[in-house]
């Protein structure tokens, strides 16, 4: 079909000014991504500082990230957190946010970095229809959270490689992985914005010489490796007295140990390069399953799914789903429960001492939900 | 390789204006509009 005018010049700068106005609307939208949620520290944060501060290179870019500390009264051992290594897998976050607005340490200190990967949060992924943001509420008001994606924003790394070559083992992955951080590490410090935001993380734990690194994450139900901890083998002994007390506390988890020809995540690379004991923590998030139905706030944060449902039915998923789904509360229950054992386990085990206080127990936050737990947003 | 990458979008930008302008066909001229959204919106770093 064709449609000819005589004023075809016209058409045409009528049409340039529609695509002006709608870039100008567009670019409001995506640029909103880049707020980050406020984040109200409590009273056991004693520093807060940027991730560069590690390496300097860092800084300015859209890799840097907040560093919180909450150093212990009495001396100890150390922890470090990550959240947000993958945006879209909220549990994590929201556990470092609890950690970062509630803890208190009794002994030792506590590293938090809820955003790991700040750049991946100022997008979403391509064709997922999924949220910008989603929100909780707490006893003072409503909070938002951002929903990110999986890998560092395309814009601030761009373009992507055919294939993508793990610099420190030669692995190969698919182009797309290189803007993964949890294939990136142990990181370069000439390498790409992802490598460099890794190799950030492992120079924070050589200079502090952190004794224990938990990377949260979620995976979609449908994935094998779920509801579990992927320990380094040099961490095994304490990943598997950790799970005892999760499984006591009701927990249904299970002990993975880190492959040893799967490179570049944090329990492998982490371990091999730094004198941490990495572990890293999967709990069943539907919002970034294949088999979900529609993706917006409510599955977010209330993790339910009809063709979950169904597909549990079929017996084609790793963990049980029925109408109840996987709220988020659960699963922020589940990390923060699974922080805190590894604490005890790590000073159990007579190989230090790092004492968590002042964090609300699994049955708690299932029960009263994330939101009991979160300050007051600012007026 | 990002500065070839933009260099080649600005290009891309530049002809597919320049045809739009030339167009006589309004339905062409609409699809042109709407290929430039994108493209401008990755110009200037923004998505």
């Amino acid at each position: 079909m064709q449609l000819h005018s005589k004023h075809h010049r016209i058409w045409a700068v009528a049409l340039l000014a529609v695509t002006a106005v709608l870039c100008v609307l567009l670019a409001q939208q995506f640029l909103s991504m880049h707020e980050a949620e406020p984040i109200y520290p409590g009273p056991g944060v004693t520093e807060e500082r940027l991730l560069s501060d590690w390496f300097p290179a860092l800084k300015g870019t859209a890799g840097d990230t907040d560093v919180y500390i909450l150093k212990g009264e009495e001396p100890g051992d150390s922890m470090l957190v990550l959240g947000g290594t993958h945006p879209n897998e909220p549990a994590g976050q929201m556990s470092a946010i609890l950690l970062v607005e509630n803890a208190r340490m009794a002994a030792g200190t506590l590293y938090v970095i809820p955003r790991a990967n700040h750049s991946a949060f100022t997008c979403t992924d391509p064709q997922e229809g999924a949220p910008m943001r989603f929100t909780i509420d707490t006893p003072g008001g409503e909070r938002w959270f951002r929903f990110g994606s999986r890998a560092t924003n395309p814009v601030h790394q761009w373009p992507d490689p055919e294939i993508y070559v793990h610099a420190s083992s030669g692995q190969r992955l698919s182009g797309s992985e290189t803007r993964n951080l949890n294939r990136s590490y142990p990181g370069r410090p000439d390498g790409t914005l992802t490598e460099r935001i890794s190799y950030a993380v492992a120079e924070l734990i050589r200079a502090e010489g952190i004794d224990i690194t938990i990377d949260l994450h979620e995976a979609s139900p449908e994935y094998p490796t779920i509801n579990a901890v992927v320990s380094h083998e040099d961490a095994m002994e304490l990943s598997s007295w950790a799970l005892l007390n999760m499984q006591m506390e009701g927990m249904d988890i299970m002990l993975e140990p880190s492959p040893k020809n799967l490179h570049g995540l944090t329990h492998r690379e982490l371990g091999d390069f730094t004198d941490t004991y990495a572990v890293l923590m999967e709990t069943a998030n539907p919002s970034q399953g294949r088999l979900r139905g529609k993706t917006d706030e409510a599955l977010v944060v209330e993790g339910k799914d009809k063709f979950y449902v169904r597909a549990a039915q079929y017996g084609r998923l790793y963990v049980p789903f029925d109408e109840d789904g996987h709220p988020l509360n659960e699963r922020v229950a589940r990390h923060v429960t699974g922080i805190l054992q590894f604490a005890q386990a790590y000073t159990d085990l007579g190989l230090g001492t790092v004492t968590v206080d002042n964090m609300p127990s699994f049955t708690d936050i299932q029960d009263n939900g994330v939101g009991a737990y979160l300050n007051a947003p600012a007026i | 390789m990002l500065y070839i990458y933009l260099v080649l979008v600005a290009l891309l930008i530049i002809n597919i204006v320049w045809n739009m302008l030339r167009e006589k066909d309004v339905l062409v001229q609409v699809d042109a509009a709407l290929v430039l959204v994108p493209l401008i919106l990755r110009l200037l770093l923004i998505k």
